[in-house]
């Protein structure tokens, strides 16, 4: 301290600020002080290379061996480097802690708004809250109380038989509020990943999905809208794995999903997609669970639930919660078909609630009646079926007339005996031969994703296809090399049987490369393109068939005609003999506008054999004749999944 | 749906011309100036969103709320406020909800019970009164949140064992 004899009010005033300056700038520089000797012994204990800090910021090994994190957001890193050096990301952040920034409703401060980190590197460097004060976070405290979790639960939106492009599947996880009960489970929170895609639709939406042009973000939705979105509307059943994580790491996935908050991520369909992000919150609630690390590739929902089923006592819980579609077509299964049908008229409006003969049947079984004819009306209207005042205002009234009698509630359906997690694996490797046009050939074929209309049928929906990137190579005897038969880029197929209660059609879709046989023992290779609709219906219980229209198209540069455009059809029969023979038998014909018709056509038959979860066999006849040419092909091929 | 979103727009719209009512605990119904709920189901219906549903489980984003998106509307930082808690949810599962009633069981009836927080003593007595009274609480075919709630209101006040839960909703 200076010691001065001040003359004057002035000089007495100037010695007050120059004092207040200097004890300002000591405080501050001793603020520096130990923010840099945070940086040091964060150095010292190598904490920008462990683990938790990489998990933290999101970072991964590229390929030439650096790291980067896959947060696409400038806000989420401290250091304008931040994205590619873990290391000045964590000096940065540091040294943000000592910030005084004040918490509103649109900023927060540094501790708050990287609040896991902040409450991971205290405890790791034990900070001296004397010299870095602790900053209140009353959002993230409010947020958190408001969400109380006691558990976390894995949620797995499967499929139902109408859209099997949703069998592809979800994942999202629901935080399992303290205040909920079992009943109560649909007022939890929902902590979601997804794409903001806009009003896209068409090709566009699903170019950008695919090519990243989207940006996802994580958000909270009520799970009861989540319910809504997949269980009413597209028909998926709900499959809920309850995580045995502790308080602890529970807390610590919401404070990272705290920090996670509106960050942005580009979104990529095949390998950085919903699923995958959530593994990542699993990771830092847990770092030894290293998740992240088995999929260097693309990631398949139900794969990441297999993860998480596979480590042992993380999961403690599964429950199954039916499709609004499940839950009508269980429950017109287990009435009479006079019932049925009376339902229906009530639905149509062709039979009105206090019809004398109606009146007259015992309370009970008119409550299963009323109920029935309420849900197929309902689920109706909510799947754009049926529109328009006259369905409501019959809905009121079927409600109206079933609150004046007494009865049990639905039958719930059975909970299936094998879960998505438990079929069959989502890669699958073939080989195989046979015979082709007189010539003997062997096959090797690998598809990417995800399940064929005659692959094991556990855990999966039955008259779904999904194929992506399937691909078949061939050598036939006398020729030297293999070579490229089939490549199907994308094939989804579903097979939907109308019901009196279901209407839907069935679809498909598909589009690839593959190989014809010209005159003169050519093979070109065609990109070929179709797409139809149509209808299916079960015979029996087990089989079921199909027709469709179809419009193709193909491009060539190995025949004369390069290019054309077409229609057709198809019809088939899908057989479920018993749980491990499954027979799929096929008829098309596609005529193109230019050439001579019908221009492709063919019959095939397949026959499936399934030997264990992750192994089948299959035998393959077909037929065909394209462009002048007919030729057969019979094979028996292994599959494996993986 | 989207006659209720059309509604919800006119009595957001007069809403705002009126002069501003003083909130109760559960008081200002209009959930409609929220902006979300209904929405979830436009464009989903038809073929085209089944099949373009494969590459992206993408969201329009009307339903969802950002973690740390601060306070707007009804929602603070992604969760609802505790006074807009009961109309949001009957705003999205109007018909669930008078399925239950008139079955005086299920998921949805269970919900609104907490959210209104019915005591273990009146939830019999509850649920029958709404269940004698559903003409009431769902007074038009298109009932909307606001009805709903004002019936429910009634019909609890004119019970002495549960008029006190009128100021709840």
């Amino acid at each position: 301290m200076i010691r001065t004899r001040c003359a004057s009010t002035g000089c007495f005033f100037v010695w007050t600020v120059l004092c207040a300056v200097l004890a300002l700038l000591h405080a501050s520089a001793r603020a520096d002080d130990y923010a840099e000797t945070l940086v040091a012994q964060a150095r010292e204990q190598r904490i920008a290379q462990s683990r938790e800090w990489l998990r933290l910021g999101h970072y991964r090994r590229t390929l030439f061996g650096g790291l980067r994190s896959e947060a696409d957001d400038p806000d989420f890193f401290n250091s304008p480097t931040g994205r590619t050096d873990p290391q000045a990301e964590l000096d940065a952040t540091l040294r943000a802690f000592f910030s005084d920034r004040p918490e509103t409703d649109k900023q927060q401060n540094p501790q708050c708004l990287f609040v896991a980190r902040y409450r991971w590197l205290k405890s790791r460097l034990q900070f001296d809250p004397a010299r870095l004060p602790e900053q209140p976070c009353p959002r993230f405290e409010r947020w958190r109380s408001e969400l109380d979790p006691q558990s976390v639960t894995l949620v797995f939106p499967a499929a139902y038989i109408n859209s099997p492009a949703s069998m592809y599947g979800h994942t999202l996880l629901r935080l399992d509020g303290r205040a909920q009960s079992d009943r109560t489970r649909i007022l939890d929170y929902a902590l979601n990943f997804a794409a903001f895609t806009g009003n896209d639709g068409g090709l566009s939406f699903a170019y950008k999905g695919l090519a990243g042009g989207y940006i996802g973000r994580f958000s909270l939705t009520p799970y009861y809208l989540k319910i809504a979105e997949y269980s009413d509307i597209e028909s998926r059943d709900i499959w809920e794995y309850r995580l045995a994580l502790t308080p602890d790491e529970v807390l610590r996935l919401l404070e990272h999903a705290w920090e996670l908050g509106s960050t942005r991520f580009d979104y990529y369909f095949l390998d950085e997609n919903c699923s995958y992000q959530l593994l990542w919150l699993l990771d830092v609630a847990r770092p030894s669970l290293d998740l992240v690390e088995q999929y260097p590739a693309w990631v398949i929902p139900a794969d990441t639930i297999r993860s998480v089923v596979a480590v042992p006592g993380l999961v403690d819980d599964i429950r199954f919660r039916p499709s609004r579609s499940t839950q009508l077509l269980h429950f017109g299964q287990t009435m009479a078909p006079a019932d049925v049908a009376t339902a229906r008229a009530l639905a149509d409006s062709r039979l009105a609630p206090d019809d004398p003969a109606f009146a007259q049947r015992p309370a009970a079984e008119r409550a299963r009646v009323l109920d029935l004819a309420f849900e197929t009306l309902d689920f109706e209207r909510l799947s754009g079926e049926r529109r328009g005042d006259a369905s409501a205002a019959r809905l009121r009234e079927l409600m109206l007339a079933r609150a004046k009698v007494d009865g049990p509630e639905p039958p719930q359906p059975p909970v299936p005996a094998v879960r998505p997690d438990q079929g069959h694996g989502s890669a699958r490797l073939g080989l195989g031969g046979g015979t082709t046009d007189g010539n003997g050939f062997q096959e090797l074929r690998f598809r990417g994703a995800y399940h064929d209309l005659i692959d094991p049928a556990a855990g999966y929906s039955r008259g779904a296809q999904i194929e992506f990137g399937n691909l078949v190579a061939r050598r036939e005897n006398g020729e030297g090399l293999p070579f490229l038969e089939k490549a199907t880029i994308v094939d989804v197929t579903s097979i939907s049987a109308r019901t009196p209660l279901s209407r839907s059609p069935s679809w498909r879709l598909n589009f690839g490369f593959e190989r014809s046989r010209g005159p003169d023992t050519t093979r070109p290779l065609l990109f070929q393109i179709a797409g139809g609709a149509g209808l299916a219906f079960d015979l029996a219980p087990r089989l079921r068939w199909y027709g469709l229209g179809e419009l193709g198209a193909y491009w060539s540069a190995h025949l004369d005609q390069r290019a054309s455009l077409g229609a057709g059809g198809r019809t088939g029969v899908l057989f479920d003999w018993n749980d491990r023979w499954r027979v799929h038998a096929v008829a098309h014909g596609l005529r193109y506008i230019d050439g001579p018709a019908p221009s492709r056509s063919g019959a095939a038959l397949a026959i499936d054999y399934s030997l264990m979860r992750d192994w089948s066999l299959r035998i393959e006849a077909d037929t065909r004749r394209e462009f002048g040419t007919r030729w057969s092909t019979v094979g028996l091929f292994a599959h494996h999944f993986f | 749906m989207k006659r209720i979103s059309l509604s919800a727009v006119v009595v957001a719209a007069v809403m705002a011309a009126l002069p501003m009512a003083s909130q109760a605990a559960g008081g200002d119904d209009d959930v409609g100036s929220c902006g979300w709920g209904s929405k979830v189901w436009e464009g989903q219906v038809g073929l085209a969103p089944k099949v373009l549903a494969v590459t992206t489980n993408g969201t329009s984003g009307n339903q969802t709320f950002g973690i740390t998106s601060g306070t707007s509307g009804c929602t603070q930082d992604g969760t609802v406020k505790s006074n807009w808690k009961l109309s949001s949810f009957i705003e999205d599962n109007k018909s669930k909800l008078a399925r239950d009633m008139s079955r005086g069981s299920g998921e949805t009836l269970e919900a609104v019970v907490q959210l209104i927080g019915v005591s273990e003593q009146d939830k019999a007595a509850f649920v029958q009164s709404a269940r004698d009274n559903m003409a009431r609480i769902f007074p038009s075919t298109e009932a909307s949140t606001k009805d709903i709630l004002a019936g429910l209101r009634e019909v609890l006040a004119s019970d002495d064992k549960l008029a006190g839960y009128v100021a709840r909703i």
